[in-house]
Formats: structure tokens, sequence, C-alpha cells
């Protein structure tokens, strides 16, 4: 704590002493005498702190500017003693491995393995075989390509060293001395310029010697990197031939052009930035001259020449250079080289500064840099940096919320790779806010959050004020939450999807017990469709009927027929009710019919039966009520006319037959009757035909040809008023007795057929077995009477 | 009408009065299709033709052994008292009784035997549980006649009254009480 007050001291009176230089005391203080002189003594010294400061930027970034100029000059040349040497023992060692690549064929051959047999390989390894002891003079080639790219823009640009010195001097806008006349009134407006101007030039400075030191760097990388590659080319070419190590043959592909292309993709962009310092002049002109001349608010007549025309021009200088270093780089596929770090590295130093509105900021930022890990720090400026420009994209609200959930998500990756939950919580709690952030993201992931976890995450990612907050909230399984957990979520988001979500886990698990709690929660939803989708879930909680029937009547059509649709899962409609909610939905619907069909029709009322039948659309449904009818015998169906009526609800004869069928058991007479006079396909009378294809169209006939047809068993359970009680069904199951009896005789008893042996027994005809079939199936007292009394002839 | 089928003994009797009919039908409807099977299989009456031939009996001796395999068949009659029932309606011994019932029970019941027992089971729990507990306190002495000795008629048959569950059975023969 100490320390830190020291430090914040010291860094108080730098920032004021920096101003010293810019004011004269006297004049605005009104102090002569020992204070003055002291003053002047104090201001000397900063001014020279600040001189020397930006002495140094200059003169190193002069050298760095020198030795740029010398590296990119350099050429790589494929002849040196000791990359020759280097690749002929590596092409040699090559040579040695070829026959390992042909053990490998022979082998492939015998177990027949796909990709390495020799008639796959052989053409490649012939190929690489020859080429292989060209690799240096190829890659050579490639170079020089490349090097005559850079030529091209070398020779164009002259003297880059000479030119990047002259064109780029930021220190020329530090504040000269000023004569404040306005004592007191003016000092603030002189802070405020003085402090400005200082910042501007010193991240200019800043902005100029990255993007110098940066590509002086890679490019003076690059050279022995390239040695390095030129020297393994033969290994590489080799590892071409196997299927399993080509990707070491494309990854030295991939970093020999890489490392190749980043100088001509740098020059180019140099080449402008260069061609503008250049023509410094022409650029503030084509902005227009009214504007360059415009003095910064309230630093006219007080500073160094200030002008927006001068900083756009700066700037448009950096874009190029720093823009130029990093398209160089990604366009020279660097990404996983390492270099890509180095340059983000070198990126947020400078980023990080842009936003930067007081040197408090920065100088924390630097004492704090010892103290945290480089990548955790880097990500943290870069996202304050973020987060300051996300403050002036006005009009985008959220932007700098994107971009934390960005830099979270990237940090995210990185603590994903800790597998120990300890290591985990510990991070979720220190550390820049990101870091935390990410560490309980990756918590979430693997659902060891508690409810208070979520909850501070939740607050820390601003709550519901913030686009981020919302959004966790959104990612939230409330599923693995507990009903308090989530009851609490319920009540306090703001966020509708967020909210929506929490009310949907509450809606599957029943935690909304009453309609009314239903029915705020439906409140969430605006769509006809999602209110009753959200009502079905929840409401099928609510075991109690008599509370879910007043909904039936409540709401929209949707709404209404997700609560009946419970109800009716539940049998607790009656049948108006259920067909009141069939006629709900769009006639001949899918829906419709799937829930007409679906319906018991035999636990419905005669009446209810009856309505559906009579009023029911779709002719599915139609008939499924009206097989219900008929096997119920409800009297309004059991009729000849009402039998043809419903049977013509079917498409052709053979359905009309069955379901004729069905209608026996209840009505037998009036079913023989439908069939014999209903129209069939042919436009005649009677729906069965007799093997000869002619339909049978009077009562006996068909009497005759169904009870041929027809078991014992479904005889016997013939109605009694509708069948057995009639002469002509009696005679006509006696005929087919004595048509049995006579086609299948009885065999008479006998003795046994060995002394003291059991006797022959007598087998009864046909005619008495169908008979005791028909008693033994009987249903009722008054068929059974009637079976009984039927003649054995 | 045959006389040797339990179904047809008194077939004309039962249809004569409909309370009558309906009564035997409704038990006879609700029977086991196997127990039913027995009742009205002709090879049934063939059996008992045979059996009672060999047994001795005369027609009304035949006609009653009849109507005591249907009552029996209907659960009207408890299978415990089968024997002795046999051996008062038909005034024989006592040990034939027991073998006619042994041959029924074995050869013409067995294919029902299941369901007869479970049948008797569900009506007679009574005296099923009267007769274990009494061979429980008697054991190991043989199984007594239910009807005592003394009470039994010597000659003549029992009437129904005596050995039915009432309201269960018809009394067929009985003609003065019906209708």
């Amino acid at each position: 704590m100490k320390r830190k007050q020291t430090e914040k001291i010291f860094l108080l009176i730098i920032v004021i002493g920096l101003f010293f230089p810019v004011f004269d005391a006297k004049a605005l203080l009104g102090l002569p005498s020992i204070g003055d002189i002291s003053y002047q003594a104090a201001a000397s010294m900063f001014a020279y702190s600040a001189y020397i400061m930006f002495a140094a930027i200059g003169t190193f970034m002069g050298i760095l500017v020198g030795m740029l100029d010398w590296v990119m000059k350099i050429r790589i040349f494929t002849n040196i003693p000791v990359i020759e040497s280097g690749w002929k023992i590596m092409r040699d060692f090559a040579n040695m491995l070829f026959i390992i690549a042909l053990i490998v064929m022979a082998y492939g051959t015998i177990f027949n393995l796909k990709g390495y047999d020799f008639r796959s390989l052989i053409p490649r390894f012939i190929i690489i075989a020859v080429l292989i002891n060209f690799s240096l003079v190829l890659s050579g080639l490639m170079i020089d390509a490349t090097q005559i790219l850079n030529n091209t823009f070398l020779a164009a640009m002259g003297d880059i060293s000479g030119q990047l010195g002259q064109g780029m001097e930021p220190w020329s806008l530090l504040p000269t001395a000023a004569q404040a006349s306005d004592k007191y009134e003016a000092f603030a407006s002189l802070i405020l310029s003085s402090f400005v101007t200082i910042l501007f030039a010193l991240f200019l400075a800043i902005v100029f010697l990255v993007s110098v030191a940066a590509p002086l760097v890679v490019a003076l990388v690059r050279i022995p990197i390239l040695w390095a590659l030129l020297i393994v080319s033969p290994m590489a070419w080799l590892l071409s031939i196997l299927p399993a190590t080509r990707g070491a043959y494309n990854a030295w592909w991939k970093q020999f052009l890489g490392w190749n292309l980043f100088l001509p993709y740098y020059l180019f962009f140099l080449y402008f930035a260069l061609y503008f310092l250049s023509k410094k002049n022409e650029v503030l002109a084509g902005l227009g001259q009214t504007f360059v001349n415009d003095q910064v608010t309230g630093m006219a007549g007080l500073q160094s020449d200030f002008t927006f025309g001068l900083i756009f021009y700066y700037i448009l200088i950096s874009v190029f250079l720093i823009g130029g270093t990093k398209v160089a780089m990604s366009a020279g596929q660097f990404s996983g080289t390492g270099l890509v770090s180095v340059a983000k590295w070198g990126r947020d130093r400078v980023a990080n500064r842009i936003g930067w509105t007081a040197g408090r900021r920065a100088i924390e930022a630097r004492f704090k840099e010892g103290q945290e890990k480089e990548e955790a720090m880097v990500q943290r400026q870069t996202a304050w940096m973020r987060d300051k420009l996300g403050a002036v994209t006005f009009g985008k609200r959220g932007f700098a919320e994107e971009q934390q959930a960005k830099d979270i998500s990237e940090i995210k990756k990185r603590f994903e790779r800790i597998t120990d939950p300890a290591q985990l919580r510990v991070l979720m709690d220190k550390g820049p806010l990101r870091n935390q952030l990410a560490a309980r993201e990756v918590m979430k992931d693997r659902s060891l959050l508690s409810n208070d976890e979520y909850r501070n995450t939740f607050e820390m990612y601003g709550g519901n004020n913030t686009l981020a907050g919302r959004q966790f909230a959104q990612r939230i399984d409330f599923d693995k939450l507990s009903s308090t957990d989530r009851t609490y979520w319920y009540d306090n988001l703001a966020d509708v999807n967020a909210k929506r979500k929490v009310a949907e886990v509450m809606a599957n698990k029943g935690e909304f017990d009453t309609v009314a709690s239903i029915q705020r929660a439906q409140s969430l939803y605006t769509l006809p469709g999602e209110r009753a989708n959200f009502l079905k879930r929840a409401a099928r909680r609510i075991t109690d009927n008599t509370t879910l029937r007043p909904l039936m009547t409540v709401g929209s059509e949707q709404e209404q027929l997700a609560v009946r649709e419970i109800l009716a899962e539940r049998g607790a409609l009656t049948g108006a009710e259920r067909f009141n909610m069939y006629r709900m939905y769009k006639d001949g619907s899918k829906e419709a019919v799937d829930f007409g069909t679906s319906t018991d029709f035999g636990n419905l009322s005669i009446t209810d039966r009856q309505n559906w039948y009579n009023n029911a659309p779709d002719n599915e449904v139609k008939r499924k009520v009206a097989e219900t009818m008929v096997e119920r015998g409800d009297p309004s169906i059991m009729t000849a006319p009402e039998l043809i009526i419903a049977a013509n609800l079917y498409a052709n004869d053979t359905e009309k037959i069955k379901f004729l069928d069905k209608a026996e058991k209840n009505n037998f007479m009036a079913s023989i009757d439908a069939k014999a006079t209903a129209i069939n396909s042919d436009g005649t009378p009677g729906l069965i035909r007799n093997a000869a294809g002619v339909p049978l169209s009077t009562r006996g006939d068909i009497f005759t040809f169904r009870l041929t047809r027809m078991k014992a068993a479904d005889i016997a359970e013939i109605n009694y008023n509708h069948g057995w009680a009639t002469p002509d069904f009696v005679n006509a199951v006696q005929a087919k007795i004595n048509s049995l009896q006579a086609s299948q005789p009885p065999t008479p008893g006998g003795p046994p057929t060995t002394p003291g042996g059991p006797p022959v027994m007598s087998k009864p005809g046909g005619g008495e077995r169908f008979k005791e079939e028909l008693q033994k199936a009987a249903i009722d007292s008054r068929s059974l009477a009637q079976i009984s009394a039927l003649v054995i002839p | 009408m045959s006389i040797y089928s339990p179904y047809e003994v008194d077939f004309k009797e039962l249809l004569s009065s409909e309370k009558t009919w309906n009564v035997f039908a409704n038990k006879f409807i609700k029977l086991p299709f196997a127990v039913k099977d027995i009742i009205v299989s002709r090879t049934t009456a063939d059996y008992l033709k045979i059996l009672y031939s060999r047994i001795g009996l005369d027609q009304n001796q035949s006609a009653d052994l009849s109507r005591i395999i249907r009552d029996v068949l209907l659960t009207d009659i408890f299978l415990g008292d089968f024997p002795t029932l046999i051996s008062q309606k038909l005034n024989i011994e006592t040990k034939t009784a027991s073998q006619i019932v042994q041959r029924v029970v074995n050869e013409l019941f067995a294919p029902a035997i299941e369901d007869i027992k479970k049948m008797q089971r569900e009506k007679f729990e009574d005296r099923i549980t009267q007769i274990r507990s009494g061979q429980i306190r008697q054991s190991p002495t043989p199984q007594q006649p239910l009807i005592p000795a003394q009470s039994r008629r010597p000659t003549g048959l029992v009437r129904p009254s005596e050995i039915v569950q009432e309201g269960n059975v018809i009394n067929l023969r009985d003609r003065e009480n019906q209708q």
C-alpha cells in the first residue's frame, strides 16, 4: 500500500512537472521572487526531462529505421557455402531414407494398405527421387522471385531511412512555452491543451516506433529461418512420398512461402507510407485548406502547429505502417508460427494507448505489468482499449460488450485446458474481470457453478443493464438449478428471452402451480402460438382438472385448444366438449382428423356418438364413429337404410362389406338387408358377389353366403332380437347344421377291439359338432335355447 | 333327449319354464369353455353310457347320476359331497360310489379339472376350510363322510333340498313348486 501511494505521488509530480515548461509562472501566477526562481528551476528540470525522453525516442527510432533499411536490402543468397554444405548433408541423409520408403512400400503392397502400395507410391517416389537433388535450386528460384519484387519496391522507395526519419516527426507537435495572459482563467485550458498534445506526440512516437520495430524483427528473423528451411528442404521433399508424412512437407511449404512473402507484402505498404510521407503538403492540401489549418479547439496561440490536418496525416501514415505489417503477416500465413503473437504484442502495446485520456492509467498499467502475466495483461489492455472504442462508436450500442465477449471467448479457450476445477475456481475471482468471467464461463459449461456464483457472474457482466449480462442469463442451464433458484431468476431477470427460458423450464417441471402464475408467465409471449405452447406445457402440471377447466374458454383459440388437449388426454372432456374441441381445429386438417380418430367413441354416450356422426365434417372421423356405433349397436344406425348410408362413407365395396360385417353381431338381419340392397360399384344392388361374380341381392342368398363362412362362435354371439329370434335366421342355421351333418356324418361307436380294452367311441357328425360349438359360444339364455332346440338330423 | 348327457338329461323340463331355463342357461353361459364342453359334448354322453352299463345302473340311476354330474359341473354341488350323494341317490354302496367318482373325476373331468377346482374353491371356500381344519385335527384318521351315517336314508333318493345349496340349484323334478 505504501509503495503504491509513493508511486502515485511520484506520478503526480511527473505529470504536473511536465506542464511547467509550458507556462510562464510569473505571468500566470503573479508570484515573483523566490517562488518564481524555484518554479523556473523545476520547470527547466522537467523541460529537459521531456526533451531527453523525446530525443531518446527519436534517436532510437533513427537507429531502427537505419537497421530496417539495411535488413531489407540483404539478399538471401542460396550459394552461401554453409547452406550448400548443410543442404548436401541433408540430401545425402534423405537419399539413405529412400530405402525406408521402399520398405514401407513393400509392406504396404504385401498387406494391401491403401495409399501405401507400390502402384500408388512409385510415381511420386521416382519424381521426388529426382527433384530432391534440385530442391535447393528450386527453393532458391522462389527466393529470387520474391527478391525481384522486393527490389522493385526498394528501388522505387530509394532512401527509406532518410524518408522515414524526415517524415515522422511527432515531437514537432509538442507544445512550446506560452504566455498566459488571463492568469487563472487560462490555466485550465492550458493544462488540457498541453496534456493532449503531449500525449498525442507520445502516442505517435510509439506508433512509429512499433511500426518500424515489428517489421524489422520479422525481416531480420526471416533470414536465418529461410536458411534453415533451405537446408532441410531435401528432407521435406522426401517426406512428401508417404501419406503419413505428407503433413510435414505441407508445413515446410507453408513456412517457406510465409517467410518468403512477408517482405514483398510489407514493402508494398511501406512504399505507400513513404509516398504519403514525401507528399505531406499535398496530402494536407487534399483534405481542404480550411480544415487543415484549423487549430484544435482551445489550443490556438498556445501550442505548436496542432491542427486537424496534421492529426489526420499522422494517423494515415500509422495506418499504413501498422496495417501493412499486419497484412504482411496475415498474408504470409504466419498463423501458429509465434510471429503473430509477437505482432499482436506490438500492436496491443500501441493500441492500448489509443484511448488513454490520462497518464495515470498508462503508468498504472505499466506498474501492473510487472505483476501480471504478459498474456493476461495484453488481453486486459486490449479489452480496455476496445471499451474506449466502444464508447466513441456513437449509436452502436453493445460494441464494447461485443468486443468483451470476443476477449472472453479467447481467454476461455485458454482456460478450457485447465482440468482442475479448484484451479478454475481460483481464477474465477482472480485477475482482470475478463479472466474471471472466462473462468466462470468454463465452470458454467462444466456445470460447476453454484447458484450464487451464477448470480455473481451475472452481476459481473453488468446484470440486466448490459447485453452481456442478458446474454449470460440466456446461456444459464436453468434445468440444473433448484426450484428456488429458478424462481429467483424468474423474478429478477429483465430480459424477456432469458426469462422465457426460465419460465419454460419451470413450466416443464411444473413449478407454476396456479392458473394466475401461468397466465403471468404467458404474458412473456406475444404470439398466440407461443402462448399456447407455453400454456400447454405449464398447465399439464396442474393435476386438478376443475382448476384447468375455466381456461378452456380463455384467450386465443390456440390457447383454448392447448388446455382442452390436456383435459382430453386425461379423459376429462365430455363428448360434447370433445366435439367442440374437434370443431375448433381447421376442418379437414391433420390435427382435426388425428384428434377425431383418437377419440374413444366407445366411452361416449349414444347421444354424443350420434352428434359426432351427424356433424363431423371429416369422413375418416365419421367412419370411426360409425364403426363404434355398429359395434355397440346404437339403435339410430342399426337399420338397413342407416347402415347403407354409413357404408357409403367407405370408398369401395370391400370396405363397405367389412363395415357391415361389424354390424352383424348387433343386428344381423339389418346387416344382411343392407348388404343385399346397397348399391355396389357397378351401380346394381348387392355388395356381396358369389363365386361367379354375380351380386347377391336377396336376404336368403346373403344368409347362406354369410352363414357358410361364419364361425360357430360368431353366429352364436349374434344378438337375439336381430338374429336368433327371427325364423329366417334360425332356419338358415338349421340348414347349415343339416348340411354339415350330411357332409360329415357321425361315426358309430362299437365294442372294444381287444378283449378288456376300451370300447370304440362314436364320433359326432359335423352338424352336431357345429351345434355344440354354438352352445358353448352362446351369450344369452334365449339364444342358447334356440341353439339347443336345433335338431341334429 | 339322452339321459346320459348332463346337458340333455332334463332338457325338456328346463325348457318348459322360462325362469328355470334362464337360471340354468345363465349359469351355463358363465362356465369356462372347457367345462361347457364336458356338459354339451356328445362324447360325454357316450362315455357315461358305457360307464353306467359297466356299473350296471338302470335308467333312473343313470339319469340321476347324469344330473349329479351336471350339478357338480355347474358348481351347484360340492365336489366333496359327490361320492355320498351318488351313494345316497343311486342307493349304491359308498365304495362303488367312490369308484364312480374317481373315474368320472379322473377321466371325464380331466380336461377341465383346474377350472372345476377353481370354481369349487370359490363357491365352497368355507366347506374346504372346514374339511382342512378337520383333517388337521383328526389326522391321520381317514376322511369321514360329511353326512353322518345314521342320518342317511337306507332306501330311496335323498331329496334335493337336503343336498343342494339354497337358491343355487333348480330341482327339476319338484314340479309342484315350479311356476
